[in-house]
């Protein structure tokens, strides 16, 4: 049996329906119902949702021996687990934002506003720059708009929120997308299952 | 009453826990083979962990100053203090040892003791050495459960594989195949200007995974005789003879310092343990490094992933909780308490219930003798 993190939310659904097309369905996902894992016994497989940003976690801890997750929570929380497969879907971006007439003073401290404090001080670091941190956990757009700091580190899909905030993104750090991620140990003692499941995602994604 | 003496402290196997089964059971595998317990310094200074950080699964160390002002560290490791004060006049050095470390817990961050048990082998080492160990860090494996796998890379043929591809972002493949990302790897590869038929063979490296017989045919073909492969080739043939070819999985995942580690390395797994417990491998490197003659193997197992492991549950403190009334006198007490341990249970004395304890049964001990007590 391979249990499967996958992310709540839309992502996760088109995930599931990408593992409902290589043959691992299980009906009782549609169900609606207050369940929290599904399971098909046949076909080996046992899902159940959680928060995007859990999902490495309860993979990293076994729980889960797979999970879907984006590239964007694996920089942030470095979690020791195999990255099998880009899934080429969540497409976008981590990319430094401001406020469109922003100039960059080099004299003065850069203050960054964003959800990734380690992906924005990896960044800044290899620049040479220095930086405050300012942690946020929501709306960061809001935070150069304020005053609360210089610019934002954060996931650019199509740019929209930003450009009507009259902000634009600068810099992109990294291209994010979807990943299909394994605990380590399962790897090695479920790895026929896990192999295959990657070879049929890797058939998938050449259609 | 039983008869006083030596007898009644026979060990017990249910009363250990996990650990302390496992570090018995370990330190008569070692000693079987000759291996000598080797007790280490809890303190050293803190500049010798300075200087040999990269050997250090975490750069973080637990620092004090000494009455002096000297700055000491607890040790994070145990492998560098035994290299370090390895008196080697020829031969070989065959030590064991049950130590505490001071690490850092990847999860919170702030600093854990770990109980590490780990066997070290230094100075000339020949193949007979390598066998050695590696089978006895499979037998270690075995004391703990039957459904476990040895992972096998050599750091040695991963270098030579990148010498030969021309790869020049060595640490950053290293980081990628250690994730077995190979969507990245092959990008990482482009950009460096690797040919596309020698990105194909890294890419396949990462991909590997299975039993030697399967997988030496492979890296014959597509890398060739190189000292790599003939040493994980015939250490492989050494494991067979030993029977355990169905144990031994190469895996070239596991990834190690190359600054340190040169040659074998390798990783151990229990079914039901979800990180890696047994890590070693060759670091002839790092005994060059302090200035040691020879070369050195070992490996180390983290005790503590025990704790969670087996399922196993306390269900109650104490079989029996003997309640006694106010006017019992003590040696009637005694003589009674002492009745019941006789026939194996464990008995708690109490003058009134008690919260915070669970208890198998309950009994009453009153001047007319002892009665049950309702839960």
């Amino acid at each position: 049996m391979i249990n499967v993190a996958l992310p709540k939310g839309r992502l996760g659904e088109k995930v599931y329906s990408i593992f409902e097309s290589i043959g691992y369905e299980c009906p009782s996902i549609h169900e609606n119902n207050r369940k929290l894992t599904f399971e098909n016994e046949e076909k080996g497989v046992r899902y159940f949702w959680v928060k995007p940003s859990d999902v490495a976690i309860y993979v990293e801890h076994g729980v889960a021996d797979i999970g879907v997750a984006g590239k964007d929570i694996l920089l942030e929380y470095t979690p020791d687990v195999y990255e099998l497969v880009d899934l080429g879907i969540g497409k976008c971006r981590m990319a430094v934002a401001g406020k469109k007439d922003f100039f960059d003073n080099n004299d003065k401290t850069l203050r960054v506003a964003t959800k990734f404090p380690n992906i924005a001080k990896a960044y800044y670091e290899s620049k040479s720059r220095e930086i405050d941190i300012i942690k946020l956990n929501g709306s960061i757009e809001l935070a150069p708009v304020l005053g609360l700091s210089d610019v934002i580190v954060d996931i650019v899909e199509t740019g929209k929120t930003l450009y009507e905030n009259d902000l634009e993104p600068f810099e992109t750090i990294v291209p994010i997308s979807a990943r299909l991620i394994s605990n380590k140990v399962s790897y090695k003692f479920k790895n026929e299952s896990i192999t295959e499941l990657c070879r049929a995602l890797g058939e998938w994604l050449k259609k | 009453m039983q008869k006083w003496g030596r007898s009644m402290f026979t060990i017990d196997d249910r009363l250990l826990k996990n650990d302390e089964r496992a570090v018995y059971k370990l330190r008569k595998l070692f000693s079987d083979y000759g291996y000598l317990h080797y007790k280490v310094n809890k303190f050293e200074g803190y500049d010798f962990y300075a200087k040999n950080k990269d050997f250090l699964k975490s750069e973080n160390i637990l620092t004090f100053p000494d009455t002096n002002g000297n700055l000491k560290a607890l040790k994070p490791d145990v492998t560098l203090s035994i290299v370090k004060n390895a008196a080697l006049d020829g031969g070989v050095l065959k030590l064991f040892y049950n130590e505490s470390v001071y690490r850092p817990s990847h999860e919170t961050g702030s600093f854990r003791e770990i109980m590490q048990t780990g066997l070290e082998c230094i100075g000339d080492i020949g193949q007979y050495e390598m066998g050695e160990v590696l089978m006895l860090a499979a037998k270690s494996l075995l004391c703990i459960s039957e459904s476990y796998l040895l992972d096998i890379s050599h750091m040695g043929l991963v270098s030579e594989i990148f010498e030969l591809a021309g790869v020049k972002n060595c640490d950053v493949l290293l980081k990628l195949l250690g994730e077995k990302n190979v969507h990245e790897l092959e990008e990482v590869c482009r950009t460096d200007g690797v040919s596309e038929d020698w990105i194909e063979k890294i890419s396949s490296l990462c991909r590997i995974y299975g039993r030697p017989s399967e997988v030496l045919p492979k890296l014959l073909s597509d890398f060739g005789d190189t000292n790599g492969y003939k040493e994980l080739s015939d250490i492989s043939a050494i494991m067979e003879k030993y029977g355990l070819e169905e144990k031994i999985r190469i895996d070239f995942s596991l990834v190690n310092d190359m600054n340190y580690y040169n040659g074998l390395i390798f990783q151990g797994f229990i079914d039901g343990i979800t990180s890696v417990f047994l890590s070693g491998g060759r670091y002839d490197k790092l005994v060059e490094k302090l200035k040691r003659k020879g070369g050195a193997v070992g490996f180390a197992l983290s005790l503590d992933l025990l704790e969670r492991y087996g399922g196993e549950s306390r269900e109650k403190d104490v079989d029996v909780l003997l309640l006694v009334d106010d006017d019992v006198a003590a040696e009637e007490i005694l003589l009674a308490a002492e009745k019941i341990r006789e026939s194996g249970a464990s008995v708690r004395v109490e003058r009134s219930s008690l919260s915070g304890v669970k208890y198998g049964e309950c009994k009453r001990l009153t001047k007319n003798g002892i009665c049950e007590v309702d839960k």
